[in-house]
């Protein structure tokens, strides 16, 4: 007989609960749930399909400047307001001073596609080109009118043009910390933290997409009395939180290693560049994943919850919960550049969103150290709490079978007291 | 001292009273077998004996080699859920060693645990191929095993014949008997009647919830008041059912135009009997037997198709 979600209710639950911790079940459920999707062969041809992958893009893109470069166009110009347009070649561009009377045959040179253009400039704002087919290099028969017109404003005023580039250029400012500033992380550390918070991210999501297979498979394929009957449920369910952040950690370190061969590799070619990994700061990094450590360990609380509720991941609508922890990520990405705003501040402190928000705080350096310690903590309560939670919905939810459970079943699951 | 006692449980769920105040122990060195149809509530009983739920009222005690408990402890335990599953992903051997690691086993222990076992089940060749390459009988053997390497003291088989064939289904047997030899208790739930009856030292037979009957064949057939299957075969058309039931006869089935089987109550004059079925059409042949556990549990729990077959 089955279990069945018409048979169950709160009184019906497992009896196996938070007895104490068995470090050893503990591990072997971790190691089990780390190994499950962890193959050395699998991830030696994920680097290789990387590296070939980024060769395809650098040599697809260079390829393509190659062929930019390769491409010409003639533009003959009939000019009736006497600007200084430089006429020969510029680039890609090659403008040809051409009569008002030679206008038919220049069109006629158009059309047959000797020429690529005709421009006739009527007024100092105004112009008319005549074309066979979609001009690509119009934007640079832009720049030629902007700077001969600007030529032509500043002989009109008398400005000698590099008198004109010298006011354009910025104020060089000195600038200086009072003693008791919070100087920010230097630029590479800066960039660091941002690639850690991204990278952590990616951790986020391989942890989900785990999780979700993992407890979902392991509901479908009836696996569940027989791993309870052995060891208590908070045993298993902590033991596949440690499992799987490890390949959470594992995704996110291995993206860093990716990140610090790139930087070592354009470093050979551009010296300045290894100026980034020298002027890392230690301190934010470890920070940084210290974070990205307990947001993994939170967000993998809340999937481990609502993956034991689903009963058939092909019909659930729950999968799309995979993207919460992305919104967030989505709400800070666009404060990392200005992480001092309000909002950043808010949620550099929310368990949901401080794993990203509180390292771009601290990269710029203009949050307290009680502030950062106060909001880990708060992100290491928050998961104790979940865990609390978590498992309660894990212990009822890997038993039931034959429908999903609803969201009022859930919270009457997560209220109930071990 | 018994190894299992069960006191007055109840379980309820939302609309069914599953177990209602079953009573029973389960001895060392025996083989307990838990009958009953669906739904009678053999694998709720079951899934509160291992831990995996709690009764609603009563009490369950296992006499632990560490003393009494309310629980068996993981070691102690080998289980065989009704609903079958195993890691498909994984190989044979990393789960049969996981499976023996979550018992207290060590790595290198379960490893030589498993192997004979797949020796013996003829899987030793595939150890290293995934779960999911096995044929659904096979899955059933990489079950067992996982149920019984690690040697438990107590061995609970939810419909350990499910899936089978009959040569597999004679193999479990005899390594079950063997089992029982070396000491091992068993508790199994079954459908498959001429095996349990073969096996088991006792029986628990449910209906609804409730025991119905319970005690060693013999103690069963006296229980429920019947003593001998006597199947009739005609030469000529076997006479209707209803003419069949006579004194001493409990129930009639027809077996076909020219066949006819009589259970007959343990008090039931067979002399007088034979000397009536006599005077009716010619007899071929006349064979009794003991009753079988089959008929005592279709006596027992009724039989929704027995008025079509009469």
């Amino acid at each position: 007989m089955t279990q069945t979600a018409d048979k169950s209710r709160l009184n019906s639950a497992p009896l196996k609960q938070n007895s104490a911790l068995n470090p050893v079940s503990l591990w072997t459920v971790a190691r089990f749930e780390f190994l499950r999707y962890f193959k050395w062969k699998h991830e030696l041809i994920n680097v290789v399909i990387l590296i070939g992958l980024t060769a395809l893009v650098q040599g697809g893109g260079a390829m393509m400047q190659w062929a930019k470069s390769r491409e010409h166009f003639e533009v003959a110009v009939i000019d009736g307001q006497a600007m200084p347009v430089k006429y020969g070649e510029s680039g890609r561009l090659t403008l040809l001073r051409a009569e008002a009377r030679e206008r038919a045959a220049r069109a006629a040179d158009v059309d047959a596609g000797r020429l690529d253009g005709l421009l006739e400039i009527s007024t100092d704002k105004t112009a008319t080109l005549l074309v066979n087919q979609e001009p690509t290099w119009k934007a640079e028969l832009d720049s030629h009118l902007k700077s001969a017109r600007l030529e032509q404003e500043l002989l009109k005023r008398g400005i000698a043009h590099d008198d004109f580039e010298q006011w354009q250029q910025a104020i060089k400012i000195d600038q200086q910390y009072s003693p008791n500033a919070r100087q920010p992380a230097s630029g590479g550390s800066r960039a660091i933290a941002t690639a850690l918070t991204i990278f952590s991210l990616m951790g986020v999501m391989t942890c989900f997409a785990y999780f979700f297979v993992s407890i979902t498979s392991e509901k479908q394929q009836r696996v569940s009395e027989l791993v309870v009957s052995a060891i208590p449920y908070q045993t298993w369910i902590d033991g596949k939180l440690l499992g799987l952040t490890g390949h959470g950690l594992k995704t996110m370190l291995t993206w860093c290693l990716y990140g610090w061969l790139g930087l070592l590799a354009v470093s050979r070619f551009n010296p300045g560049s290894s100026d980034v990994l020298a002027a890392v700061s230690w301190s934010l990094v470890i920070a940084a994943l210290l974070f990205a450590l307990g947001g993994m360990l939170f967000w993998n609380t809340v999937m481990a919850a609502i993956a034991a509720s689903i009963d058939d991941p092909n019909s659930s609508t729950r999968g799309s919960l995979m993207f919460l922890p992305m919104l967030f990520f989505m709400i800070v990405f666009p404060g990392l550049d200005a992480p001092e705003n309000v909002v950043m501040q808010v949620l550099s402190w929310l368990p949901f969103s401080s794993m990203a928000a509180m390292p771009a705080r601290v990269a710029h350096g203009i949050v307290p150290w009680w502030q950062v310690l106060a909001s880990f903590l708060l992100l290491v309560a928050s998961i104790m709490l979940m865990r609390r939670y978590a498992s309660r919905i894990f212990r009822a939810g890997m038993l039931f079978y034959g429908k999903e459970a609803s969201w009022k079943q859930i919270w009457q699951w997560a209220r109930q007291a071990n | 001292m018994s190894l299992l006692t069960v006191k007055g449980v109840h379980k309820q769920y939302a609309t069914t009273h599953a177990v209602n105040d079953v009573n029973f122990s389960v001895e060392p060195g025996e083989i307990f077998a838990l009958l009953g149809p669906n739904g009678a509530g053999k694998t709720s009983t079951v899934r509160m004996l291992i831990g995996l739920t709690e009764p609603d009222r009563g009490e369950i005690r296992y006499q632990s080699q560490h003393g009494e408990r309310a629980q068996i402890s993981a070691d102690e335990l080998g289980y065989l859920p009704e609903e079958r599953g195993l890691y498909q992903d994984q190989k044979i051997i990393d789960v049969l060693i996981y499976l023996a690691q979550l018992r207290g086993v060590r790595r290198a222990a379960a490893r030589n645990a498993a192997l004979p076992w797949l020796e013996r089940f003829g899987l030793a060749d595939r150890a290293k191929e995934k779960v999911s390459a096995l044929s659904k009988g096979n899955q059933q053997k990489i079950q067992l095993i996982a149920a019984l390497q690690h040697q438990p003291r107590m061995l609970v088989l939810d419909e350990p014949f499910s899936g089978l064939d009959p040569v597999n289904q004679e193999m479990v047997l005899d390594l079950l008997r063997e089992l029982r030899s070396k000491g091992t208790t068993i508790l199994l739930s079954a459908h498959q009647m001429a095996l349990v009856e073969r096996l088991a030292d006792r029986i628990l037979l449910m209906n609804h919830g409730r025991r119905v009957l319970f005690g060693s064949m013999s103690e069963l057939r006296a229980a429920s008041g019947l003593s001998l299957s006597l199947r009739l075969e005609y030469l000529q058309p076997a006479p209707a059912i209803e003419s069949l039931r006579q004194s001493g006869v409990v129930d009639v089935f027809a077996d076909g135009e020219f066949s006819r089987q009589l259970i007959l109550a343990s008090d039931a004059a067979l002399n007088d009997l034979l000397r009536r079925l006599g005077d009716g059409p010619t007899l071929r042949s006349v064979h009794s037997e003991a009753i079988g556990l089959h008929d005592i549990y279709l006596r027992a729990v009724g039989n929704p198709y027995q008025d079509d077959e009469k």
